[in-house]
């Protein structure tokens, strides 16, 4: 279940992951987007297609987290406009180099109605609570369009775009 | 029975109220076309103006009804508007399972094409079932009329209709003659082969019928989808739309504005280097089903780029082979165009009606019906007669005569050796076919040589071992000719050590790496630089391992070859060697193991099994062709972007030293070390046994249906029904088993190459912006590109493997109903009728999308 990149993606890379979710198998294409400036207009190419973004700033870094609000920006320009988000402060096994408190993070998710969780991607702590939370929502979200009247199909792809924002990426930045 | 009985029921419903319509059976009151135009015109008033139509204009009502339900409707004319007129009873399974998509469609579901669609079944002089009921009007068939099978499989149905009126105006007269004879079965023949379909083998797709294994694409062998394919350049061939319509396209100019250059004059080693290089730069992206018309404007851009790479990699060696690689290009691109001119060059041998069987008659010609074979031919040709260096080149590259082979011509190959071991109607047809093609031969190879040659090839074919030249061979001939002497002759060398004893030291250091790669089974190796990247791809896989040193080498020399010369003449060229190395390859892969495979099935089978044939066909070939199709799906990826010139120029000096690193450096791909990883090998050898195990549903399913033709309308007809959708579903979950692996076996590939691509990139990323040269960049740029694409292409892998996952949970719900249904109705035969209408119902639509 666990994959480590060691290097941030270049631009943009995706994998697939199944999960089983309340007793059903779901496939989840797990993209993931460079923040790097450079790669910017390459990946809000695939922002279209997504049904979760999680938007991932690092707790050691202050700047990364005042730049979600940037993403979640872009997100509204280029994202489907019923996209499931997420916030997550990444780095959290990093307690004694934080620089964004807990209670900024959720502060933030709250103004913009956004979940929150703070994660360790290295100690694997709440990557996986965070990806199952997503998808969670994200099917509530089509059970409940299913149920609106509008036939969708019985089992479409779900795609989980995940932001992170981080700027120095190389090593780990990523993982899932 | 009371299944069939309901779907006249419902019939009868659907045409009240309309004139002259009647339903009291499942055959003759469908004859004159009302009933199809009534039921269409009560559900879509606006397709059909009923009352203009009159029930004596059979051909003309059923032609409305069938071209409008394909059209807008989806529907797949299973019946053909002349067999209608040429009947007197219709085939009652025919009319009942067409009519049924009629139910289907208008109950909200729409059929989706599929293989199990039962095309008219017709009654075939050898091996088809006799139909009881079908009498065929002696006169009437209109003979003029070529087959449909003839016409080029196009994506869109649309053009059909087109086609079909094109054919007719200029049929070959061979292919009239081959038409009368089986004038009767023509609808029930295979586009491809030419030969019965039995139901089981029934592979439909947009209104054409093929014989499963028939439904391939000619270069990488992998099964083609609906609206994924075009016609190939050999008539009766197809080719998936990414390799093909690029290639075809982008040739004709492309090939221009290099001889303009003087870049032109190597040829491309192979025509399989153009298709090669064509897929490869095919756009990944493109939809499957995107129009025709659609595709060929996004070709068009990354064509361009991608085109210049097989230029300058293939070298385009002599104007002839370019030129006749042109008209084949129009031809696949536009059906309806193509033939036009395709009559003035090809016709004899292209028209469509004969396409398959002259294929098969003639060895030779089959091959010569591709673009990409002719071209080889020819370069063969030429290259010992015109330059004494050619001739020691073809010497060496003889034994590598396979390799000239295009992907396509071994089918056609394999075939036309089975076809002379059968004896078979087809005879006439051959004599006339092989002569016509000789003549056009030379006519577009333009040079003397080439005639003597091609007729030297197809002697060849048959046997096992090829004395022909090898693609590298093939290559160096059409270079040296027209090239000036100082550069021809360093490459030459080259040329020929390399294919005879591998690599030469003398090969630039680009060539080394990748060549050494090849050899080892590459999978592991990731290589730096760009022309490594490509080579990889295609080294996973196992038919390298397979095929002989020297095919292999043969590639990568040409590669070589190539690299150098335009760098001697112009910087750029050199960045294509990496691109044009794989295309060379593949092709010449895939050529070298069907030959070797194919001769043997053929003198073991018996006339009847056409269908082992074709079967056996695919499996001899089928290992190798398909690490070329997924191969190709990589390349293209990386190419697609189409490389800048000036880009292309940069990246080749820069290559080397990735190159070094890579070597150095042991790195594995991280998508080989996932638990998901399926090696290639186990990956075709479940494939193969999948292609065992349909042949043999297939053989079953023949039988099956001799017999439901026999109980036709008797009691045991429901209960012989369940067992037949039950192999129906088996063979489909082999089928969607199979086109996993190969999605599977795709991605794999593609990861792999990500992985070196992204490799390179961040070599090149890391070096510090200050020290970057505008090559550097350039390259850079060009490898996000690739990266890009690659991406792009896994991501539409997973999106197909998506929207079959969820067609198939729908199937198997019917299926699992229907079969319950049915045989719940056949325990109770009189109690439950309506389950039995329903369970009917539900297996008709299973045929359908089967």
């Amino acid at each position: 279940m666990k994959a480590i990149f060691f290097f941030c993606p270049l631009g943009i890379d995706f994998k697939i992951r199944t999960i089983e979710l309340d007793g059903k198998k779901i496939k989840l294409q797990i993209w993931d987007t460079a923040g790097q400036e450079r790669f910017r207009t390459i990946t809000t190419a695939y922002y279209r297609g997504a049904m979760g973004i999680m938007l991932v700033y690092d707790i050691t870094n202050e700047k990364s987290f005042d730049n979600i609000k940037n993403w979640i920006r872009n997100i509204e320009e280029h994202a489907s406009s019923d996209v499931e988000r997420m916030i997550l402060g990444n780095k959290c096994d990093m307690n004694e180099k934080r620089q964004v408190s807990k209670e900024k993070g959720e502060k933030l998710a709250i103004d913009y109605g956004i979940k929150f969780l703070e994660t360790s991607a290295k100690s694997s702590i709440n990557v996986e609570e965070a990806f199952f939370t997503l998808a969670r929502d994200i099917m509530t979200k089509l059970n409940r369009k299913m149920n609106d009247g509008s036939s969708a199909s019985a089992g479409g792809p779900v795609k989980i775009t995940e932001n992170r924002s981080k700027k120095t990426s190389f090593f780990r930045c990523a993982l899932l | 029975m009371a299944a069939i009985q309901a779907l006249q029921q419902w019939c009868k419903k659907q045409c009240e109220g309309y004139k002259d319509v009647h339903i009291t059976n499942m055959t003759t009151s469908f004859r004159d076309g009302l009933a199809f135009c009534a039921i269409l015109h009560r559900h879509r008033p606006d397709l059909i103006n009923f009352n203009a139509l009159s029930k004596e204009n059979v051909f003309e009502n059923n032609q409305l009804a069938f071209q409008m339900a394909e059209k807008e409707l989806g529907i797949p004319a299973l019946l053909d508007a002349e067999d209608m007129v040429a009947l007197k009873v219709p085939d009652r399974l025919s009319i009942l399972t067409y009519v049924s998509q009629y139910y289907n469609y208008f109950h909200g579901r729409s059929p989706i094409g599929g293989m199990s669609g039962v095309k008219r079944p017709s009654s075939s002089p050898a091996e088809e079932p006799k139909e009881k009921k079908v009498v065929s009007e002696p006169a009437v068939p209109a003979p003029a009329k070529p087959p449909r099978i003839h016409v080029p499989p196009e994506p869109k149905t649309n053009l059909a209709p087109q086609e079909r009126n094109l054919v007719k105006e200029n049929p070959p007269a061979t292919g009239r003659r081959i038409l009368v004879e089986t004038s009767n079965t023509r609808s029930s023949d295979c586009a491809v082969c030419g030969a019965h379909v039995h139901l089981v083998q029934r592979h439909l797709v947009d209104g054409k019928l093929y014989h499963r294994n028939c439904f391939r694409c000619k270069q990488c062998s992998n099964t083609l989808t609906s609206g994924a394919y075009k016609a190939g350049t050999e008539p009766g061939t197809l080719i998936c739309t990414r390799h093909e319509e690029p290639n075809h396209l982008h040739v004709f100019p492309s090939s221009r504005d290099i001889g303009g250059q003087n870049k032109l004059t190597g040829t491309t080693s192979t025509s399989g280097i153009h298709l090669k290089g064509l897929e490869s730069k095919k756009p990944t992206q493109e939809p499957l089903k995107t129009n025709p018309v659609l595709r060929n404007s996004s070709l068009a851009k990354p064509w361009e780029p991608s085109y210049l790479g097989t230029n300058k990699s293939g070298s385009v060696s002599t104007s002839p082979i370019t030129r006749r690689t042109d008209p084949v290009g129009g031809k696949t691109d536009r059906p309806e165009a193509g033939v036009a001119p395709a009559t003035s060059h090809w016709t004899a041998s292209s028209a469509k009606t004969q396409q398959a069987r002259e294929i098969f008659f003639q060895p030779g010609l089959g091959s010569s019906g591709l673009p990409a074979n002719k071209v080889e031919p020819v370069k063969n040709h030429v290259s010992p007669f015109k330059a004494p260096e050619a001739a020691g080149k073809t010497s060496s590259p003889g034994v590598s005569a396979p390799g000239v082979n295009s992907g396509n011509s071994e089918k056609d190959r394999a075939r036309n050796i089975l076809m002379h071991a059968l004896p078979g109607p087809s005879t006439p047809g051959r004599r006339g076919s092989p002569k016509a093609q000789p003549r056009l031969l030379g006519v577009r190879g333009s040079s003397p040589t080439t005639s003597g040659f091609q007729r030297l090839e197809p002697k060849d074919v048959p046997n096992v071992s090829k004395p022909t030249s090898g693609p590298g061979s093939s290559e160096k001939p059409g270079q040296a000719p027209p090239r000036t002497a100082a550069p021809n002759s360093p490459k030459d060398p080259r040329h020929i050590v390399g294919t005879a004893a591998q690599n030469p030291a003398k090969d630039p250091p680009v060539s080394r790496p990748a060549e050494a790669r090849l050899k080892v089974d590459v999978k592991v190796s990731k290589a730096g630089g760009p022309g490594v990247t490509e080579e990889k791809s295609e080294s996973p896989a196992d038919w390298r391992s397979r095929l002989k040193p020297v095919g292999t080498k043969f590639p990568h020399q040409g590669d070589a070859r190539n690299a150098p010369k335009p760098a001697e003449v112009h910087k750029s060229v050199i960045n294509i060697t990496p691109s044009s190395a794989p295309k060379e390859t593949k092709p010449a892969f895939p050529k070298v193991s069907l030959m070797v495979q194919e001769p043997a099935p053929a003198a073991d089978q018996p006339q009847k099994k056409r269908l082992l044939v074709s079967s056996l066909d695919i499996t001899s070939g089928w290992q190798k062709p398909r690490p070329q199709g997924e191969d190709a799906p990589a390349l293209r990826k990386v190419e697609e972007p189409g490389w800048p010139k000036k880009a292309i120029a940069s990246v080749q000096p820069s290559a080397p030293e990735p190159f070094k690193k890579r070597l150095s450096s042991p790195a594995v791909s991280p998508s080989k070390l996932s638990s998901d990883y399926i090696p290639e090998k186990e990956i075709q050898k479940e494939v193969q046994q999948i292609e065992r195990d349909l042949d043999e549903l297939e053989l079953k399913g023949v039988d099956m249906e001799k017999q439901l033709r026999k109980c036709e309308g008797d009691d045991r007809e429901d209960a012989l029904m369940v067992e037949w959708f039950k192999l129906i579903h088996e063979k489909q979950l082999l089928l969607r088993r199979e086109s996993e692996l190969m999605y599977r076996s795709r991605q794999q590939k593609l990861e792999e190459k990500q992985w070196n691509i992204e490799t390179e990139l961040r070599n090149l990323m890391n070096k510090p912006e200050s020290l970057k040269t505008p090559k550097d960049k350039a390259q850079e740029e060009e490898l996000l590109k690739s990266y890009l694409a690659i991406i792009d292409g896994r991501n539409e892998i997973v999106e197909n493997l998506d929207e079959d996952r969820i067609r198939e949970l729908e199937e198997d719900k019917e299926m699992a109903a229907l079969i319950r249904k049915l045989d719940v109705s056949r325990s109770n035969q009189e109690g439950e009728k309506k389950k039995v209408k329903f369970g009917l119902f539900k297996l008709l639509q299973l045929k359908i999308k089967s």
